[in-house]
């Protein structure tokens, strides 16, 4: 009996080089952190800024080296994983300019935070770049499980403890559903690839096995839809955006939203593109509960924290019309709209750090009050940055919504595109009430010195700067997008 | 005698049912907890299963993976738990009740 050659998968490093510059540099942190106990946090704060910049350079390093995949088909590399990565990498790294003044001012420590930070970041890099269905579970629950400790962060107060284990069970409640459709995919194409899947589709389905195939897609859509806080998945949301201290939330909302939308878009536009006309009729229910309930529900809040969170749940309605769109621009929209949100959204959580003051005080709408007379700076980014998820020109908000908008517009998908016109007016209301109230209103209380550290005014400076930019000039980073939406277009 | 394939997905269908229904309607957040990893567990038979079916080896091996997420889960699960029992000194899901609309 002659015995077959043992076949060795095909190891291309350079695929998974950013996530092990980050690996390394949390590790290297946490040991920092155990072994100098007086270890400054602006040292351990520098080392993780330079990790997160020897990531983004692998990363860059890797989009030359050409598209294919690594470790037998489990992970891609092209161009759609390295932009969402490098979303991802920049998100993180404004998110530790932000956290760097929480931990300064609770006395939070400062090694797990930015250790968790990082793990966070590698499992959400491997979601934009999982290739195979186990291999996304797993980056899934990388990520999830550092968040899930990063939201209980401030573990002595009721309502970081309470968002945390609200997050924690409805979360793992979520991956639980998530792998039981990755189960049922498996029986029922035989493969967990998403190539493999996609073959085995086209070549038509064995009598019996279409039952697994659609329960699977409709379990998978089910957990990726909590990832991404679309209703009526989006219980947690509010919650956990409250209790978690902002730098984090912040994020979490950017981070945990490119992730699920990374997987969402590479499963449904690669693996079951077959299915495309079963998956989008439950996408466009799921895209219109999404966004007016989104909307209208932020307008009742009068906690800046839960307000951004529903408007969190509305954007991801407007995103998943990239993705109903099912064409390469909505997959470039879709792309460019993560993109600009992932900025707006830690820089808008960084001012609101810097407005809460010790323990996050003031987070209620009327702290806003005559802001602009308190902290001018942070006034002015935080309008900007609000105008921009409004949506309203000329600001990066307003292409991704145009772009995604007139994709789907192209798919003749125009009763959804109506819906969200309408959404997004009504959330402008809650936007500029906010403005208002900063600009317009006097505050009622004695004047008080604002204790706004130096690295929140930096966060939110980047964001405004992107917000900015990318507003009047948005076509270097739509290119980025539309080059990087090729690949799964062949 | 021997039972057929199917009969074991079917027991995996209904040990994944009692497990959702469990964290839905108890309330002792310990039992939640359990009945996610029951879940998770009746997902890895129904992998096993379709390997078995199929002669496959991939689900064997996720199951590996899906053990050690399940272990993970529970560190973190378990440490929130029991931050939130020191403040409060009940695992009663309907006390955690701070943070509304």
């Amino acid at each position: 009996m002659t015995q077959d050659p043992l076949v060795i998968p095909g190891v291309n490093l350079w695929a998974i080089a950013p996530e092990m510059v980050m690996v390394a540099g949390a590790m290297g942190i946490l040991v920092l952190g155990a072994g100098f106990k007086k270890s400054h946090p602006l040292i351990l704060m520098a080392g993780a800024l330079a990790t997160l910049l020897g990531a983004a350079i692998a990363a860059i390093l890797a989009l030359g080296q050409g598209s294919g995949f690594a470790f037998d088909g489990t992970i891609a590399m092209d161009g759609f994983a390295g932009f969402l990565k490098l979303v991802i990498i920049a998100s993180a790294a404004v998110s530790v300019l932000a956290g760097y003044d929480y931990i300064q001012r609770e006395r939070a420590a400062a090694p797990e935070y930015l250790g968790l930070l990082m793990l966070a970041t590698t499992g959400m890099m491997l979601m934009a770049a999982a290739a195979d269905l186990i291999t996304v579970f797993l980056a899934l629950e990388t990520f999830s499980l550092a968040l899930y400790v990063m939201a209980a962060f401030r573990r002595q107060r009721l309502d970081s403890q309470e968002g945390a284990f609200k997050y924690f069970l409805s979360g793992s409640f979520a991956s639980a559903f998530f792998l039981y459709g990755v189960a049922l995919t498996y029986g029922g194409t035989g493969t967990t690839r998403l190539e493999g899947i996609a073959t085995s589709l086209s070549e038509g389905l064995k009598p019996g096995t279409e039952v697994l195939v659609f329960s699977g897609l409709a379990l998978l859509l089910v957990g990726l839809a909590f990832k991404v806080a679309a209703v009526p998945f989006h219980m947690w949301t509010p919650d956990v955006y409250q209790g978690a201290p902002a730098p984090v939330t912040g994020f979490m909302a950017a981070g945990s939203k490119v992730a699920g939308f990374a997987v969402l878009l590479r499963a449904l536009y690669t693996g079951f593109h077959e299915l495309v006309t079963d998956w989008q009729p439950i996408l466009i229910a799921l895209a219109l509960i999404t966004m007016i309930f989104g909307s209208v529900v932020a307008v009742a809040q009068t906690n800046v924290k839960r307000m951004l969170a529903y408007s969190s749940i509305a954007h991801s309605g407007f995103l998943l019309i990239g993705v109903i769109a099912a064409n390469q621009r909505g997959l470039s929209g879709a792309l460019f709209y993560l993109g600009s949100y992932s900025f707006v959204i830690v820089g808008s959580f960084a001012v609101i750090y810097a407005v809460g003051r010790a323990g996050e005080s003031r987070v209620e709408l009327n702290d806003y009050r005559g802001l602009w007379n308190r902290q001018p700076f942070m006034a002015v980014a935080l309008a900007v940055m609000l105008v921009s998820l409004a949506g309203v020109p000329p600001t990066a908000g307003f292409w991704a919504k145009l772009e995604v908008f007139l994709a789907a517009v192209e798919a003749g998908q125009v009763p959804l595109v109506v819906a969200a016109l309408l959404s997004s007016v009504v959330a402008v209301f809650f936007y500029l009430r906010v403005i208002v109230l900063m600009f317009l209103q006097e505050e009622e209380w004695t004047k008080e010195v604002p204790d706004t550290g130096a690295t929140s005014g930096l966060a939110a400076a980047v964001g405004l700067a992107v917000v900015a930019v990318l507003g009047v000039y948005p076509t270097p980073l739509l290119d980025f997008a539309r080059q990087a939406s090729l690949v799964l277009f062949r | 005698m021997s039972v057929p394939a199917e009969w074991y997905l079917l027991v995996s269908a209904l040990l994944f049912i009692t497990g959702t229904v469990g964290v839905l309607i108890r309330r002792n957040v310990i039992v939640m907890f359990m009945c996610i990893e029951l879940m998770l567990n009746a997902v890895n038979l129904t992998f096993v299963t379709f390997d078995r079916m199929m002669g496959g080896l991939a689900g064997q091996i996720a199951v590996f993976f899906v053990l050690v997420v399940a272990a993970a889960e529970v560190v973190v699960g378990l440490a929130i738990i029991v931050s939130i029992f020191r403040r409060r000194a009940s695992t009663d899901a309907d006390q955690v009740s701070l943070l509304k609309w």
